[in-house]
């Protein structure tokens, strides 16, 4: 065996490891990021049944509407605790609110949960929902 | 004859490059099973979460009545009053309007498992463990105040805080899931 083919063994046995080592850094960085995106529609999931339990009440007089944009404005949150493997990752949550029949009532209530995954990555979670009034 | 064997240099670099190649596989043999450990560790928490979020909400949406309160050493549930500020160790949910008919999720400090029960004899549940926060429910309105009475459309909100100690070759590790859940059928 020359010197040659025991550098280029090396090399080779070098190249594999390294392999190994990058598969599990990157199942581990997967696991943290599922963690942030299912963190990140909870959140957004949150905002919905927010919207959900505002009361829209077309039948009392005066009508009553507590479904409106203004009610739900941009809010940021943290999406997981200091000192986690994530280490702190805020998101903005942006909600939506349109009309999209006046007869019968309905609303389109969209929210967005943007983050950004260490600072590199942004992700949107997008919860959709309508509702009609006293629901 | 030099064809009879390895002299000493050859078999001392051979041993050499033989014990690198091995130094190198149990290291990354030894980080390989840190990532394991931490993965296991986060995906574990992940779908405690998720498996506990996706049924209280899907009970509490088809639910009669739900009520925040906290549940004591004896595991009595005591409802929280008009009053009280709505957030406690426990949620008490009344599928129909049948009040021996119930399911009660709450916090057990002192072995930090979060846990289900019902009205059926020998159906306690740890649905997950390494849970840190006590108030895990409260009761708040639309735009996320927690309320001090038992209003009618409020929204359960979820707080899971998860922490696991740092261990062997690991650094300690948190996690935190909030959420929020109404009742459907409002009256």
């Amino acid at each position: 065996m020359t010197l040659v083919e025991v550098v280029i063994a090396l090399a080779i046995a070098g190249l594999t490891l390294g392999g190994i080592v990058e598969g599990y850094i990157y199942s581990t960085t997967a696991a943290v990021k599922a963690g942030l995106v299912q963190a990140a529609s909870a959140r957004a999931m949150e905002r919905l049944e927010e919207a959900r339990s505002a009361r829209w009440d077309t039948a009392s007089w005066p009508v009553v509407d507590q479904l409106a944009a203004t009610n739900f404005p941009d809010e940021v949150v943290s999406l997981d605790m200091p000192g986690s493997a994530s280490g702190g990752t805020l998101a903005t949550i942006k909600t939506k609110i349109s009309q999209i029949s006046l007869t019968p009532p309905i609303r389109d209530i969209r929210v967005d949960c943007i983050w950004q995954f260490r600072g590199v990555e942004t992700i949107t979670n997008t919860i959709e929902t309508i509702r009609a009034p006293d629901q | 004859m030099p064809d009879a064997g390895f002299t000493l240099p050859e078999i001392l670099i051979a041993m050499s490059v033989f014990l690198l190649v091995l130094i190198g596989i149990i290291s990354a043999n030894l980080f390989g099973l840190k990532m394991f450990q931490i993965t296991n560790t986060k995906l574990n928490v992940i779908t405690w979460s998720r498996e506990t979020s996706e049924k209280i909400a899907a009970e509490v949406h088809a639910c009669n009545s739900v009520w925040v309160g906290n549940v004591n050493t004896n595991g009595v549930f005591a409802m929280l009053l008009d009053g009280e500020t709505q957030q406690g160790t426990g949620l008490l949910i009344y599928p129909t309007t049948n009040t021996t008919n119930y399911i009660i999720y709450f916090v057990n400090p002192s072995d930090q498992t979060f846990r289900r029960t019902t009205g059926q004899p020998g159906t306690a549940e740890i649905l997950s463990d390494s849970v840190t926060n006590t108030l895990v429910f409260a009761a708040q309105d639309f735009s996320g105040n927690v309320l001090t009475n038992n209003e009618n459309n409020r929204v359960i909100h979820l707080t899971l805080e998860f922490y696991q100690p740092a261990r062997y070759l690991l650094g300690a590790d948190y996690y935190k899931m909030e959420t929020s859940m109404t009742r459907r059928a409002l009256q």
